[in-house]
């Protein structure tokens, strides 16, 4: 728990630069997500090749759009 | 292969189905295709074909896709020279379904997975929740999963001998909106696993004590060394595993950066980070290319070791391990991505052929057989914005 607060915390304290709606264009840009955009191969051969895992997805674009 | 083909035929007719339907209703619908080949210097051989779909109402909040993709291995590595096996043919096959519901601020996801083989089986399904916050500059996410996996030994039924596996999953995640051209991300996962993983096939030569067996002996240096017995694989019962992940999406004028850092741990003691760096140009409107670099390192598990030696009354070492991805190794990957736009000239982009390169090498730092490995893997891909 006290390590979520602390991941919440640093969040937060990030994101304290506003970005209006208007000014996310190139936020939008398909090479802008901060999911993973390796192809589906790339993806299994990393699984197979390295010990660790983890880091697959995150919690979605930064665009504004849903 | 022209087998899995067909069955994955019905699927990519529902999924292009499912996408003319959308694009009637003014929905956005996605579908892509995918064909990699994999190959490395120890004589694997994967082809990996794929489609993938999604379709999704940006207005209403939801979304729903999914994903089929076949692996083909074929394999006549130093493991299985080792082990006097013939060389051997795998299918697997895989399959993803998800859908999202996020009609304002707060979303909901949920997916299930599949994966199946001849002698294993893994079943997964999870959910997760989103909140966006401070005027969409800040998203978070809270995510469970859990998986259930059945290893066997292939040609035999699972009633006859199988290991489960257990694994839950948990994860934290920010998307976080730096600027108007940089957005990051951060991932915190941890996997709780239960279960015994060890390889049925997996035997581990044993040594007499102060035996010396040089790094990357050979398959006939380690038979003239070794004892007779040789004992199966046996790994922990259980493992926890976290990892923190960075990720920096930064947009210039015509380009764009990508950076990635993970740091893992594991209670097996092994430790690594993995730094990824992606660069794609805009050439034109039709023409995005550019490199991809990445650097894997990693400690070895507390129970590692070169050769494995018998102890007093030739008992064995109670965990023991060949599998070199739990030894200590360190992977550079060189690539290079292509994408095509093959749309009109007012979406240029809605169609997409594109191409990936990448040469791996990896050093193997403590391990028998081999001390390097070097791979190539190649892809094409289509996708389609409908």
């Amino acid at each position: 728990m006290k390590l979520l607060l602390l991941f919440l915390a640093c969040s937060l304290h990030l994101a304290c630069a506003r970005v209006a709606p208007y000014e996310r264009g190139s936020l939008a840009h398909p090479s802008m997500t901060t999911s993973d955009i390796a192809a589906p191969s790339e993806e299994h051969v990393r699984a197979v090749h390295e010990g660790a895992a983890g880091g697959g997805a995150s919690a979605g674009g930064g665009c504004g759009c849903n | 292969m022209r087998l899995q083909l067909r069955q994955c035929l019905p699927g990519i007719l529902a999924l292009l189905a499912t996408a003319a339907d959308a694009r009637a209703q003014a929905l956005d619908a996605r579908v892509a295709t995918e064909y990699g080949q994999y190959v490395d210097s120890e004589h694997v051989f994967v082809e990996t074909p794929s489609v993938r779909g999604s379709v999704s109402d940006p207005t209403r909040g939801w979304s729903v896709d999914g994903q089929y993709l076949v692996d083909v291995v074929s394999a006549a590595s130093a493991d299985i020279v080792s082990t006097a096996s013939r060389n051997w043919t795998e299918v697997r096959q895989e399959g993803v379904l998800g859908a999202a519901y996020k009609p304002h601020a707060f979303g909901v996801q949920a997916n299930g997975y599949v994966s199946s083989e001849p002698d294993y089986l893994s079943l997964s399904a999870g959910g997760a929740i989103t909140q966006d916050l401070l005027d969409k500059n800040l998203t978070l996410l809270l995510g469970y999963g859990r998986a259930h996996d059945v290893g066997g030994r292939t040609g035999t039924p699972f009633s006859v001998f199988s290991r489960v596996v257990d694994r839950d999953a948990f994860k934290a995640a920010a998307t976080i909106v730096l600027g108007p051209r940089t957005v990051a991300s951060l991932v915190g996962d941890l996997m709780l696993d239960s279960g015994d993983q060890s390889k049925p096939y997996r035997y581990i030569p044993l040594f007499a004590p102060g035996t010396d067996v040089p790094k990357g002996a050979s398959v006939d240096t380690v038979n003239a060394l070794r004892v007779s017995a040789r004992p199966l694989e046996q790994l922990p019962l259980s493992r926890q595993r976290y990892a923190l992940t960075t990720r920096l999406a930064h947009r210039f004028h015509l380009a764009t950066l990508r950076l990635e850092e993970r740091l893992y741990a594991d209670s097996w003691a092994m430790l690594a980070t993995t730094s990824d760096v992606r660069l794609l140009f805009d050439l034109g409107s039709r023409v995005e290319t550019g490199p991809h670099a990445r650097l894997h390192g990693q400690s070895s598990v507390s129970f590692w070791q070169r050769a494995y030696t018998y102890g007093p009354g030739f008992d064995f070492p109670a965990l023991r391990t060949g599998d070199r991805e739990l030894g200590p190794l360190v992977t550079v990957t060189g690539g290079w991505t292509l994408n095509l736009g093959l749309g009109s000239a007012a979406t240029p982009m809605s169609w997409v052929l594109g191409f990936h390169l990448g040469a791996t090498s990896t050093q193997y730092l403590d391990d028998l057989y081999l001390t390097q490995r070097v791979s190539a893997l190649g892809g094409m891909m289509l996708e389609a914005n409908l």
